[in-house]
């Protein structure tokens, strides 16, 4: 009795806080996002299309770059024309100085929380020295005019404000010049998107090499000069433009970049430009342009002469490049919409044999699939690079992890993990590096629609691929954690919590039920590439994605943004209780005789079973005068005036509803309550006595006055054995044992595999067991 | 020969793309009088914990898993992951482990069966320094379905132990 007075007042607790809680306002989970969204503007419309006056500036740049590989330094030169298309008259400029994020000393390391532990490990320890010890950040040689004239300029950590001498106005341009030069950074020791990694065993190293140049900023009229800070989480925010790249490295190395080589003839041998050639026509499979053997040859000596490599790309946001001797070279073609695109691969035998038979065919195979549900890929190529350990993106190359054993074996999960990885880091071709959104804000709007796309991509390589992030079911750990340490997608990619499951996982997870479930794939595929097409080589904000889905769907999804984007949430729906009825035909021949079944059905108090026996005639059964009328009487006895009411009743009532009377159907009422808070739609799977199914699906609007507890009727013409909610898992309901009708708990994943132990071998054990026999024999 | 492969162990990062996270959860097996405990870690940071302690390499969920592994996990659970009920250190049992379909995970799995028969349980106390000291930024989820009473746990460097009082 004691708990049930302590639920009680829990009970009595939460309505008070629930009441409380709504304050007179509307605080209906379908009120429309009115006030979270932006309003719309001459630049943004409210369909989510850019506006009739929508802008974005240009910034071109010229860059002269040179590796010392003796002293892992690159120094720079560059030229940056940048194009005010705003209708604001800019006096100054912001420049990013991402490279400074690894200065001493730097906002990035004073606010990155960390702390001693007893428990802490010597290589931790040392990483920490290695950090603070290393002399990162750019080093400005000087910022001038096109005239050689000396610009004022202030450095705010990762940020660069120049002076403009005179105003910028709407259509002007204004070049300057940057000279510089940076520390490259030991990827293994001290990590980083870019670095180099050495090679202790033929003393070489793999430089990928990114974010270093100085870069201008976004400037628009959602963030006016974005120019928060680089912490080294929150990505990049980059205006479109064109870039001329000259690349000054050792001769005997060989170079990836972002865009088209310009001098081939100048850096690679005949062999090599005949097989470039032949790649050219090869849309079947990749064509090996530098050998494992060639590169093994090559990196044996290192040659003191420099060559320049000069490469060219058009309206991108930004540019990497990768550069060793140790590097072999493959490429194939790709036929995107009957326009060629290369595919390329550059990796180090330690690669191999992984890299030569999967890189470039993942490669090609993304750009097929992204283009797909998104926008045609009109790049010239896409790159991939072999760099341990990350996976990092940049437009038209990207450096991805995946090495096999010393001994060229690898497992099943270096392998899916590798094309996983290539298909993501290819697929932000599209998200941000086309759809050019804004990292430093929203890591979601391309890491989780990049994770989106990169599970239907996978699913299309290989059938049952093992993803691990895109259907609901996985998600669900996540959700359902403790709340303090969850927050909503819509949340700075700095103060983001649990950054994989909040900015990767539940975004796509999110689409992934829209798709399947919510909108259905005919009209998600067409919003989804809707929004692709129209912010294409453009800056969309989450406003515009959201509008979008709907203006191209005509699906009101207001719900689904706010309880998936806006709140920590989750979804968990139950059963609460199902009550059978049938209607009252009235024909007194068929009720009497269901009332005296029914009571004859009815349980018998223990007493009058004893009485049966103890008592073997009561008066009335021996003395004939103590009976009367009421002693004999039979209520559930049908009698001619019975009969003459009924016929009656039924002379009242038209054919429709005679029907109705005689139809015989089964009425359930279905009570559910919404645990976790995100409205959702209610699938039930209705299983029959006769063995029968069927699944009816009603949509997340049931909730719609009542978040929190409905009802529904459901009128069936079989009678009911069980009911399951949510059977094909598809709606992330984080709690299944109450799923069910009758009540039905799933064992829990601890209970199946002791279930299995019980045969003392698992699936593992048992196939290494078949293999030592096999070689035994 | 093997020395080769023994090379100084260096921190792995998973540059931008890896986040470090265990999940377990304690379930209160009311019929059997028993704590299931199921511990979903990543693949890639039980190796490098394990392994830290001067180990070669494991290989954990492939054809060519070190035999050591069986070993390595309880002794490195028992030392990081511990539980006191009813104010008292209570043992636990290693049942066995099972890679997750998404080849990233695995699932650990282990049992108290050593409960007294008819006692309560009033309180549990959890420690939980799961990979703690190879990643600091580490976040260790603990769930506990006791009867009808669920907690919500969340471990941190800063937050190593929590208490639960259990109503009965």
């Amino acid at each position: 009795m004691e708990h049930k007075k302590l639920n009680f007042i829990y009970l009595f607790l939460s309505l008070t806080f629930v009441i409380n809680g709504q304050d007179n306002l509307n605080n209906s989970k379908f009120k429309q996002l009115h006030e979270e969204l932006p309003t719309p503007n001459v630049y943004r419309t409210a369909s989510g299309a850019p506006g009739h006056e929508y802008y974005q500036q240009q910034a071109d740049y010229i860059i002269e770059v040179e590796l010392d590989e003796e002293n892992h330094t690159i120094s720079g030169y560059e030229v940056i024309t940048y194009t005010n298309n705003s209708p604001d008259v800019l006096k100054y400029l912001w420049v990013q100085l991402d490279q400074n994020v690894r200065a001493k000393n730097s906002h990035s390391q004073l606010t990155s929380t960390n702390s001693m532990s007893n428990k802490m490990e010597f290589s931790s320890l040392k990483r920490m020295h290695d950090k603070m010890n290393f002399d990162g950040g750019f080093k400005i040689e000087y910022v001038k005019d096109q005239w050689n004239k000396e610009l004022i300029y202030t450095i705010n950590e990762t940020m660069m404000r120049i002076d403009l001498p005179k105003t910028l106005k709407k259509g002007q341009s204004f070049s300057f010049q940057i000279k510089y030069s940076y520390n490259i950074n030991d990827r293994m020791k001290i990590g980083g998107r870019s670095g180099y990694e050495y090679f202790e065993k033929d003393k070489n190293s793999i430089y990928t090499i990114a974010q270093f140049f100085p870069r201008m900023a976004v400037y628009n009229e959602v963030e006016g000069w974005q120019n928060k800070q680089f912490l080294g989480r929150g990505e990049f925010s980059l205006p479109f433009g064109n870039y001329k790249v000259s690349i000054t490295v050792p001769s005997d190395h060989i170079v990836a970049a972002t865009g088209e080589l310009k001098n081939p003839s100048a850096v690679l041998n005949k062999k090599q430009i005949k097989r470039w050639e032949k790649a050219k026509k090869n849309y079947k499979e990749p064509v090996i342009i530098v050998t494992e053997d060639e590169a093994i040859e090559n990196e044996k000596t290192k040659s003191r002469n420099k060559t320049t490599w000069i490469f060219e790309a058009e309206n991108v946001r930004d540019f990497g490049w990768a550069s060793s001797r140790k590097f072999i070279w493959d490429a194939m073609a790709v036929d995107i919409s009957g326009k060629k695109v290369m595919a390329y691969s550059y990796y180090p035998k330690e690669g191999n044999p992984l890299w030569e038979q999967y890189s470039t065919r993942v490669v090609a195979h993304s750009l097929k699939v992204y283009s797909k549900y998104t926008v045609d890929y009109i790049y010239p190529q896409a790159t991939s690079v072999h760099a341990k350990w990350i996976g990092m993106e940049y437009p038209m190359i990207c450096f991805n992890f995946g090495r096999p054993e010393e001994d060229g074996t690898y497992s099943k999960r270096t392998k899916y993990r590798m094309i996983g990885v290539i298909i993501h880091e290819i697929g932000h071709n599209f998200f941000p590096m086309i759809i050019n959104s804004d990292e430093r804000q929203w890591t979601w709007m391309d890491e989780g629609l990049t994770t989106f796309v990169q599970y239907l991509t996978e699913q299309e390589f290989e059938r049952n691929y093992p993803s691990r992030r895109g259907p609901p079911s996985n998600i669900i750990d996540y959700m359902k954690g403790d709340k303090s340490g969850i927050v909503p997608i819509m949340t700075n990619s700095e103060s983001i919590l649990q950054f994989g499951n909040n900015a990767y996982g539940k975004p796509a997870t999110a689409l992934n039920i829209l798709r399947e479930t919510i909108m259905g794939r005919e009209l998600f595929d067409f919003a989804f590439k809707t929004y692709s097409q129209r912010w294409a080589f453009k800056h969309p904000t989450p406003a515009d994605f959201f509008r979008t889905m709907e203006d191209a769907s005509a699906i009101d999804l207001d719900w689904f943004w706010r309880g998936w984007f806006y709140t920590n949430d989750h979804v968990d729906i139950s059963i609460d209780e199902v009550n059978w009825f049938k209607v009252n035909s009235g024909n007194p021949d068929i009720e009497n005789a269901i009332l005296k079944e029914q009571d004859n059905n009815n349980n018998t108090y223990i007493g009058d079973s004893r009485n049966m026996i103890s008592i073997p005639q009561t008066t009335t059964e021996y003395d004939e005068k103590s009976v009367d009328f009421y002693t004999t009487y039979d209520p559930f006895l049908t009698k001619y005036v019975d009969r003459e009411d009924y016929n009656n009743y039924l002379k009242e009532l038209n054919d429709d509803e005679i029907d109705l009377l005689n139809s015989n159907k089964n009425y359930y009422e279905l009570h559910f309550s919404n645990i976790g808070g995100l409205v959702m739609p209610i699938i039930l799977e209705f299983n029959y006595i006769d063995g029968s199914s069927e699944v009816v699906r009603i949509p997340a609007e049931i909730w719609k006055r009542n978040a929190s507890k409905v009802k529904k009727v459901f009128i069936l013409d079989k009678e009911l054995s069980s009911v399951k909610l949510d059977p094909f898992l598809e709606t992330a309901d984080v709690e299944m044992n109450n799923n069910y009708w009758p009540p039905k708990n799933e064992p829990t994943r601890f209970q199946l595999f002791k279930q299995n132990e019980t045969k003392k071998e698992n699936l593992m054990q048992r196939d290494l067991r078949s293999k030592k026999m096999e070689e035994n024999k | 020969m093997k020395n080769i492969i023994l090379l100084p162990l260096i921190l792995l990062i998973y540059g931008f793309h890896d986040f470090h996270m265990t999940h377990t959860t304690l379930y209160y097996n009311s019929s059997l009088n028993s704590m299931e405990i199921t511990v979903k870690v990543a693949i890639e940071d039980l190796e490098r914990s394990l392994q830290h302690k001067g180990s070669e390499k494991l290989r954990i969920g492939t054809r060519k898993e070190n035999q050591l592994t069986e070993k390595l996990i309880p002794n490195y659970f028992n030392k990081h992951l511990s539980f006191l009920i009813n104010e008292q250190k209570i043992e636990y049992k290693y049942i066995g482990k099972e890679l997750d379909n998404n080849l990233h995970d695995i699932y650990l799995y282990f049992e108290i069966n050593s409960l007294e028969k008819n006692k309560r349980i009033n309180s549990i106390n959890i420690e939980n320094t799961l990979f703690l000291e190879i990643s600091p930024n580490q976040t260790n989820i603990v769930l506990v379905e006791f009867k009808n009473q669920h907690f919500n746990l969340t471990f941190t460097n800063d937050l190593e132990n929590r208490k639960l009082i259990l109503k009965n």
